[in-house]
C-alpha cells in the first residue's frame, strides 16, 4: 500500500514536471544604456529565473554605434553547466525618448550552449536612432 | 485501511486536477514570436529566425558598408527583394510571406530606399487607367517614365534537407540570400542560415 501511495506521488510530480514545463517568466533580462554617446555602457542584470541563472550566467556586454548609425551589440553568455542547453533570447531597442523601437516586432531567436560553452548573442537596431537595448533570455520551452 | 483510502482517493484528485490544469483544450493566444518546434518540416518560427538572422547580417556587414560608402557616396541605394525559391519538401510553403517580411523589415531600417519590381503590372495599370479617366485633373497627371530604377536585387533560396537513422531523424534548412549590384552585375552581399532540427526516437514505447 505505501508502495502505491507513493506511485501515486511520483506520477503527480512528473505531471507538473512534465506537462507544466513551459517558462513561465522573461528569464533574465540586460539593459544597457548609452550615455550621451558615450559608448561606455549602464547595465542593468535582472534575474526573473533563479534556475536559468544557475545554468546560464552572462559575461560581458559590448555595443558599438556603426558610422551609419545604427547600434550594434553583443552579450556574451555561458553555460555553467556540462549538458547542453537551449536558450531563445530577443533584442529589445529603444530610442533617446526611452520609447521602443516597433514594440513586439522581434521574434525570439534561438541559440544551442554546449556545456562550458559561451557564445555571444548578437543584435542590430531596426534603425539608426536606438540609444539603448534590452536582451531577454529564457529557457526554450 | 480507511485511512489509506482517503489518501489514495487524495492523490487521484490531485493527479485528475493537475492533469487537467495542464491540458487544456480551449483556443488561446500565444506569442507570436515566441521560439518552438512543432514538428520536423518547415515551420513558421524557422522563417522568422531566417528573417531577423539575415536582415541583421544585411544591416551589420561591414564589407557592404564600404562597398555602399565608395558607390553611393552620400545616396542610399535602392534595392528590390525577389521571391526566395523554394527548394524544400513543403511545395506549399507562402515564400512570398518571408520576401515581405525581409522586405519590410528592410524599408523600416532606412538603410535602402525600396522598390517592388512586383508590383510595377499594377501600377502601370493605376497610372494609365488615371490618364484615361475623365475624372482625373490633366495638370496633376503623373507623367509615365519617372519611376526610379534599383541598384540592387536581394534573391535567395531556402533548402531543406532530411536524414535518418534508427534513431535519430534529423531536418536542415538552409537560407541563402544575394545582393546582386545590378550595375556591375557583381554580388556585394551573401550570407546563409542554418537551422537543424533534431528528433530522437524512443527507444520504449511507440
Amino acid at each position: 500500500m505505501k508502495f502505491f501511495t507513493t506511485l501515486m506521488a511520483g506520477i503527480a510530480v512528473l505531471l507538473v514536471a512534465a506537462g507544466c514545463q513551459s517558462p513561465k517568466t522573461a528569464g533574465q533580462s540586460i539593459t544597457a544604456t548609452i550615455v550621451d554617446g558615450d559608448p561606455q555602457l549602464a547595465t542593468v542584470l535582472r534575474v526573473d529565473d533563479q534556475r536559468l541563472a544557475r545554468y546560464v550566467s552572462v559575461k560581458s556586454v559590448n555595443s558599438a554605434v556603426k558610422h551609419d548609425g545604427f547600434l550594434q551589440a553583443q552579450v556574451e553568455v555561458l553555460n555553467n553547466s556540462k549538458r547542453d542547453y537551449a536558450v531563445q533570447y530577443r533584442y529589445l531597442w529603444f530610442d533617446a525618448n526611452d520609447m521602443e523601437i516597433y514594440p513586439g516586432k522581434r521574434p525570439w531567436q534561438q541559440a544551442v550552449l554546449h556545456g562550458g560553452e559561451s557564445i555571444r548573442l548578437q543584435g542590430i537596431s531596426p534603425y539608426p536612432e536606438a540609444k539603448a537595448f534590452r536582451v531577454q533570455i529564457r529557457p526554450m520551452p | 485501511m480507511k485511512m489509506n483510502k482517503v489518501v489514495l482517493c487524495g492523490f487521484g484528485a490531485l493527479c485528475l486536477g493537475l492533469f487537467a490544469s495542464c491540458v487544456s483544450t480551449q483556443p488561446q493566444y500565444g506569442d507570436a514570436s515566441e521560439a518552438r518546434v512543432l514538428g520536423m518540416g518547415v515551420g513558421s518560427y524557422d522563417l522568422q529566425q531566417n528573417t531577423i538572422v539575415m536582415v541583421d547580417s544585411l544591416l551589420a556587414n561591414p564589407v557592404l558598408d564600404r562597398k555602399l560608402a565608395q558607390q553611393f557616396p552620400g545616396k542610399t541605394p535602392t534595392i528590390s527583394v525577389t521571391q526566395i525559391k523554394n527548394e524544400t519538401m513543403q511545395l506549399g510553403l507562402n515564400m512570398k510571406s518571408l520576401s515581405d517580411a525581409i522586405s519590410t523589415k528592410l524599408i523600416n531600417s532606412g538603410k535602402f530606399d525600396f522598390m517592388d519590381l512586383n508590383t510595377n503590372p499594377e501600377l502601370l495599370g493605376v497610372l494609365t487607367g488615371m490618364m484615361d479617366s475623365p475624372l482625373t485633373d490633366e495638370k496633376k497627371m503623373i507623367a509615365l517614365g519617372t519611376h526610379d530604377t534599383p541598384d540592387y536585387i536581394l534573391n535567395g533560396t531556402l533548402v531543406e534537407m532530411r536524414e535518418s537513422s534508427d534513431r535519430v531523424r534529423e531536418t536542415y534548412l538552409k537560407l541563402t540570400l544575394r545582393l546582386f549590384n545590378l550595375r556591375t552585375g557583381k554580388i556585394d552581399w551573401a550570407d546563409d542560415h542554418e537551422i537543424r532540427k533534431t528528433q530522437r526516437r524512443s527507444s520504449v514505447g511507440w
